[in-house]
C-alpha cells in the first residue's frame, strides 16, 4: 500500500488550503469536560506510583 | 508554563498537531494542561493517528490503557486527523521527499547527526507540510523537524515534577525553505 511506483510519482503534495484569519470562536469546553481530564490525569498518577512501589 | 510567542494572534484559529512527547506531558501534568487549554483556545488540537499509537503502545495494563483512550480521545479538546487511503497516498509521498531532503542537507552541512527522522515523524511531518498554512506542531524534539524546512515559532517551557524544565518547540513547515532544498535535490546530477 505505501509503495512508491516511480520516480514520477514522487511529486510533493500540497492541499489547496487558504489561510483565513477570520474571528476565531474560541473553543467551549465545558467545566465537566476539564474535570474528566483532570480525573484521568490523577487516576493514571495513582496507577503510575503503585507501578513505581511494586504493589 | 512560560511561552516567548510575542503574538499569539498569529496563530489564532490554525490547527495544533501534538507530537507524543507533548502529549504525554499533557497526560502527566494537570497543570499544563489547564494553561495550554487557555493559552491556545482559538486553536484546534489535532492527533495524527500514529501518534495516537504511539501515545498507546506499550501500555500493558488494562486500567493505565482505558484512561490513555478515554484521554486521547476527548473530542472537545482533540480532533482526529485525517485516516483514510486518500490521505496516506498523498502523505507516503511527502514523507520520502522529506526523508531525501533531511539526508541531503545533512551531508551538504557534513551534519554529524546520527540516525534519520522516524517514520512517525516523517508522516508528521507529511501532514504539516500538506497543510502548512493552516497547521503548526508543538513538539520536544525540535531536531526531528528541521530547520531547513520548519520555522520555529516559539517554545514553551514547562517545569516537570522532578523540577527540570523541559522545553517544546511550536513549529510550522516553510513551503519557500521547501521549495528551495526540493531545487536543490532536483539539480543533483543522476550519475
Amino acid at each position: 500500500m505505501f509503495m512508491v511506483k516511480s520516480i514520477e510519482e514522487l511529486k510533493p503534495q500540497f492541499a489547496k488550503e487558504v489561510k483565513t484569519k477570520a474571528p476565531t470562536r474560541p473553543r467551549v469546553l465545558s467545566s465537566a469536560n476539564l474535570e474528566e481530564l483532570i480525573s484521568i490525569i490523577r487516576a493514571n498518577k495513582i496507577l503510575e506510583d503503585k507501578q513505581l512501589s511494586g504493589n | 508554563m512560560f511561552s516567548n510567542l510575542k503574538n499569539l494572534s498569529k496563530l489564532e484559529g490554525d490547527y495544533i498537531f501534538i507530537d507524543n512527547d507533548f502529549l504525554s506531558a499533557l497526560f502527566h501534568n494537570e497543570d499544563l494542561l489547564r494553561e495550554t487549554l487557555e493559552v491556545f483556545v482559538k486553536n484546534y488540537f489535532v492527533i495524527d493517528p500514529f501518534v495516537q499509537f504511539e501515545f498507546l503502545r506499550g501500555v500493558f495494563l488494562s486500567k493505565q490503557l482505558e484512561l490513555k483512550i478515554n484521554f486521547v480521545t476527548n473530542k472537545e479538546v482533540f480532533s482526529p486527523a485525517d485516516d483514510h487511503q486518500e490521505i496516506y497516498n498523498k502523505l507516503r509521498i511527502n514523507a520520502v521527499i522529506l526523508s531525501q531532503i533531511y539526508e541531503h542537507q545533512n551531508q551538504k552541512s557534513k551534519s554529524k547527526s546520527k540516525g534519520s527522522s522516524s517514520f512517525v515523524d516523517l508522516f508528521l511531518a507529511s501532514r504539516l507540510m500538506d497543510k502548512s498554512l493552516s497547521s503548526v506542531l508543538i513538539t520536544g524534539n525540535k531536531k526531528d523537524f528541521p530547520t531547513c524546512v520548519f520555522d520555529a515559532l516559539g517554545v514553551l517551557n514547562h517545569e516537570r515534577a522532578d523540577g527540570d524544565m523541559q522545553a517544546f518547540s511550536i513549529l510550522r513547515f516553510n513551503r519557500e525553505k521547501f521549495d528551495v532544498c526540493y531545487k536543490e535535490l532536483q539539480s543533483i546530477p543522476a550519475k
